[in-house]
């Protein structure tokens, strides 16, 4: 050991214990200066370049680790549903039945177009035709539904609003159920399937008859529908 | 200047210079061995886990709305729509670009306008007086109607606090001939340029954020990204 030293203070740099402490030294420079450079956050990044690659794990995964922010993660997760729930994208025109994160069943659906509508008599009275999105919950289920029809409806067809409200009932065009989950939207069948998949409808989500029973059969009341 | 050392087992005594090199080496010695708790102690709470801690604090407040919101990882380069905590969809963008990080600072923004936005179209209503022409709302064929692929794939973000994104198409990669890919690629690069002139005028000033993703990409995000919305920022740290 004393040699080590020696041979250091000596000057003889070319024996190998001098050599093995410089490289350990650069070595820890070296390290240094990374563990330094991978704290630095992107509001450090210079401009119009690229973002680093992932830091290093090691401290990703230590604050990962930290006690709080597990409970943090812990209290996220906690708002997850637990049961059976649907998500649909609007995009996609998917409708996914869901439990934790695995998929139960998918179906193709249609959703809303998009499109808007004036009232030629009112143009303050304007009705956007879009999925809402969100958080939603079923809110009833409805047997052998029949649809009564809103204003809009009316005056999509060009006909003057009926004075009679048994006017407004049109039976067989939601076919054998309805999924309400708020505002006057639901989730019922179709007549024209071969419009499933594309967004055609008035806002409604509207699904095929097979997959239509599978969803009512298997969302209870109070089921979460998550639209995106 | 130094005596011979002749004897390796017992040395002499050490000179002064001797002693200096020794004190020296024992330093660097003792450094090396502390170096890894040093390296270890550097900000363990400092601002990366206090910055990750924030943003798990925030998302939590977020998911507690029950709103859709986004969550944009800087270093993994993916954007997350998010409802209650877990994920909805996920974006992957191929390119990332900070034009300026100070507004990035604070992690939550909520998205104020969309540019350009999206496509109107306005229901045609049939002239009344031909009854046996119409059909019920629900039984209707038409095929008006906007989906994901009218949306734009150029196009900025805009937030309450003034951060805007720039959401880009990556290039697409053409089997054809090269005269083809290359006219091609004349015609992306004028678009490019025309729409980046065309905002510079408008917003006297570039975007704080560039994404690149592919078309189909950016016209879903764009589909799904509502005005209101909020917005997560995880730079990664």
């Amino acid at each position: 050991m004393f040699n080590f030293f020696r041979s250091f203070s000596d000057g003889r740099w070319k024996s190998g214990w001098g050599l093995l402490l410089a490289g350990l030294l650069l070595l820890t420079v070296g390290f240094l200066f990374l563990s330094i450079k991978a704290t630095d956050t992107a509001a450090s990044l210079a401009p119009g370049k690229p973002a680093p690659s992932p830091g290093l794990k090691k401290r990703d995964v230590r604050s990962e680790l930290a006690p709080e922010d597990q409970k943090l993660r812990k209290a996220i997760q906690s708002l997850s549903p637990k049961g059976i729930y649907a998500v649909v994208d609007t995009a996609k025109n998917r409708l996914w039945l869901k439990r934790g994160e695995s998929v139960v069943y998918e179906a193709v659906v249609s959703t809303g177009s998009g499109t808007t509508l004036t009232d030629p008599k009112n143009p303050d009275r304007r009705w956007l035709f879009e999925t809402p999105r969100g958080e939603f919950r079923v809110q009833s289920k409805i047997r052998n539904p029949v649809w009564i029809k809103p204003d809009w409806a009316f005056i999509e067809e060009g006909e003057a609003l009926p004075i009679d409200a048994r006017d407004r009932v049109e039976g067989g065009v939601l076919g054998e159920y309805a999924i309400a989950f708020g505002n006057g939207y639901f989730i019922h069948g179709t007549l024209y399937t071969r419009m499933l998949g594309q967004n055609v409808t008035h806002g409604c989500i509207r699904m095929a008859d097979k997959d239509l029973e599978v969803v009512y059969k298997s969302l209870p009341n109070g089921a979460p529908i998550y639209i995106f | 200047m130094f005596t011979k050392q002749t004897d390796h087992r017992t040395p002499l005594p050490l000179r002064p210079l001797h002693r200096c090199g020794t004190i020296l080496s024992l330093v660097a010695f003792l450094w090396l061995l502390f170096v890894p708790s040093v390296v270890s102690a550097i900000d363990p709470e400092g601002p990366p886990a206090a910055a990750k801690k924030k943003i798990l604090q925030l998302e939590l407040a977020l998911a507690k709305k029950g709103e859709v919101y986004t969550l944009l990882n800087l270093s993994s380069q993916g954007l997350i729509l998010k409802i209650k905590g877990f994920p909805l969809k996920q974006f992957h963008f191929s390119e990332i670009s900070l034009e300026k990080a100070e507004r990035l600072r604070e992690p939550v923004h909520r998205l104020i306008k969309k540019y350009p936005p999206p496509p109107a179209v306005e229901k045609e209503i049939p002239l009344s007086g031909a009854p046996e022409t119409r059909v019920s709302s629900l039984l209707s064929t038409e095929t008006v109607f906007v989906s994901v692929g009218d949306m734009p794939s150029r196009y900025r973000l805009y937030f309450e606090d003034g951060l805007m994104i720039s959401i880009e198409p990556a290039r697409r990669e053409c089997n054809c001939g090269k005269i083809h890919s290359g006219l091609s690629l004349i015609k992306e690069t004028a678009v490019s340029l025309s729409w980046e002139a065309e905002r510079l005028l408008f917003d006297r000033r570039f975007p704080d954020l560039r994404l690149v993703l592919s078309e189909e990409e950016a016209q879903a995000l764009f589909w799904s990204l509502s005005e209101g919305a909020w917005l997560l920022i995880d730079s990664g740290s």
